[in-house]
């Protein structure tokens, strides 16, 4: 039986003030600052510009099947997004309290290392097994209605993202939030996920506990 | 002026595909210039091209990270319309597979199969020899005045999502009239083709 795990909590660390910048955002930005629940994030890449990637997202060849590519769009009108638009709706739609950004891999994954900012909803609590889903969908904002629907008119934004091109995770989660009746418009895949976020430096968060 | 050369890199030999445990779903199977080339998911990255691929930035700010999108009407593409574009316009000789980075970048990392290298300053407006490029790609030219209707499908690629090589190639190209639609962003580039396993090629000119 599928129990729902609970939803996100997000650790953050504080946002160290940056130095030199050598490896920029872009040419006219060298961090992405944002707020969520009242806490201040900030973004930036890694200076060293020899660095190279450690662990899990050097690994290439994860089985496929389950492991396979994901196409650019997922269809059914979810934007797909790239580094640049993560951050921009981080600043704009996550700190003015309309967005999430949802990681939808497993609590043990997200502990290790996750977007500053994300908050955790494995993509097997949103499947339609799952007898607690429409409290997750009411916390996401959506609404109850006569006859059993929800009304999701007033549902938060999301961008959902898992380990990389290869996961199907986030792919998983976002067609069972459409399969519930989540609007395809207010959803975005970022595709790249923490395998591509890593592999240009950018920052990330960890809440593992070391006890 | 030195005279920038268009570098049409031909393709080597194809690699013999190793054993095939991981398809990307399958195994994508073509041909390019009479050579046969099997793009598969390999299990291990070759050693001698991770230490540049898997660097995980570049200085900026000339090489920044990039949107998703780059040019107005120009579509950005995933591995899977990649390897369709390779096995169907690339094939069928169509469309073109470019490589816009410089070639010193390609012989150090190796580069995608049926992929040709069209560095990115040789079709910046400054290059007196660009409308030469123009023509080797299907722009017929009549009394000064382009036409692109018979001009290749395009897909660029450069290092990767950090690099600024095929965003810069793609907006002279679109500046220059080329038609946005005949033109696609394989964004990820070398960096995210080579994380995933999938085939390289070494060598060539």
């Amino acid at each position: 039986m599928i129990r729902t795990i609970a939803t996100a909590t997000c650790i953050l660390a504080a946002g160290t003030m940056a130095q030199a910048q050598d490896v920029r955002i872009t040419t006219f930005k060298s961090e992405s600052t944002f707020s969520l629940n009242g806490i201040t994030f900030t973004v930036t890449r890694d200076q060293n510009t020899n660095a190279v990637l450690q662990g899990e997202f050097t690994r290439t060849s994860r089985a496929c099947p389950p492991h396979c590519l994901q196409p650019i769009s997922l269809g059914s009108g979810v934007e797909t997004f790239g580094e640049l638009e993560v951050m921009s709706y981080l600043e704009t739609s996550v700190s003015d309290g309309i967005g999430l950004l949802v990681d939808a891999r497993s609590p043990q994954e997200f502990a290790i290392s996750a977007i500053p900012g994300s908050v955790n909803v494995p993509f097997i609590t949103l499947a339609a097994e799952n007898r607690f889903r429409p409290d997750i969908l009411r916390a996401l904002g959506a609404v109850d209605v006569a006859g059993g629907a929800m009304d999701f008119s007033g549902a938060m934004d999301l961008a959902v993202y898992s380990g990389g091109v290869w996961s199907n995770d986030a792919p998983m989660a976002i067609q069972n939030l459409i399969e519930a009746g989540y609007p395809a418009e207010k959803i975005h895949y970022y595709r790249g996920g923490m395998q591509a976020w890593t592999h240009v430096g950018l920052s990330t968060i960890s809440s593992a506990n070391p006890g | 002026m030195k005279r920038t050369v268009l570098a049409c890199i031909a393709i080597g030999t194809s690699s013999a595909a190793v054993a095939q445990t991981l398809p990307v779903t399958a195994d994508a199977v073509f041909t390019f210039n009479g050579q046969e080339i099997t793009i598969s998911r390999s299990a291990t990255l070759p050693a001698d091209s991770f230490d540049v691929v898997s660097r995980a930035y570049s200085d900026c700010p000339a090489p920044c990270l990039s949107p998703m999108i780059v040019a107005s009407g120009v579509a950005t593409f995933g591995e899977l319309d990649v390897i369709e574009f390779m096995s169907g316009p690339v094939e069928d000789g169509d469309g073109l597979l470019i490589d816009a980075r410089l070639p010193a970048d390609r012989q150090a990392g190796g580069f995608i199969p049926a992929s040709v290298n069209i560095p990115s300053a040789t079709v910046a407006p400054e290059n007196p020899y660009r409308d030469e490029i123009f023509l080797a790609l299907g722009v017929e030219q009549f009394q000064g005045i382009f036409s692109f209707d018979a001009a290749l499908s395009l897909v660029v690629f450069d290092d990767g999502p950090a690099t600024q090589d095929a965003p810069t190639f793609i907006t002279d190209m679109v500046d220059a009239g080329y038609p946005p639609e005949k033109i696609s962003y394989y964004r990820g580039g070398m960096q995210v083709w080579t994380t995933l396993g999938l085939t390289t090629q070494k060598g060539g000119q």
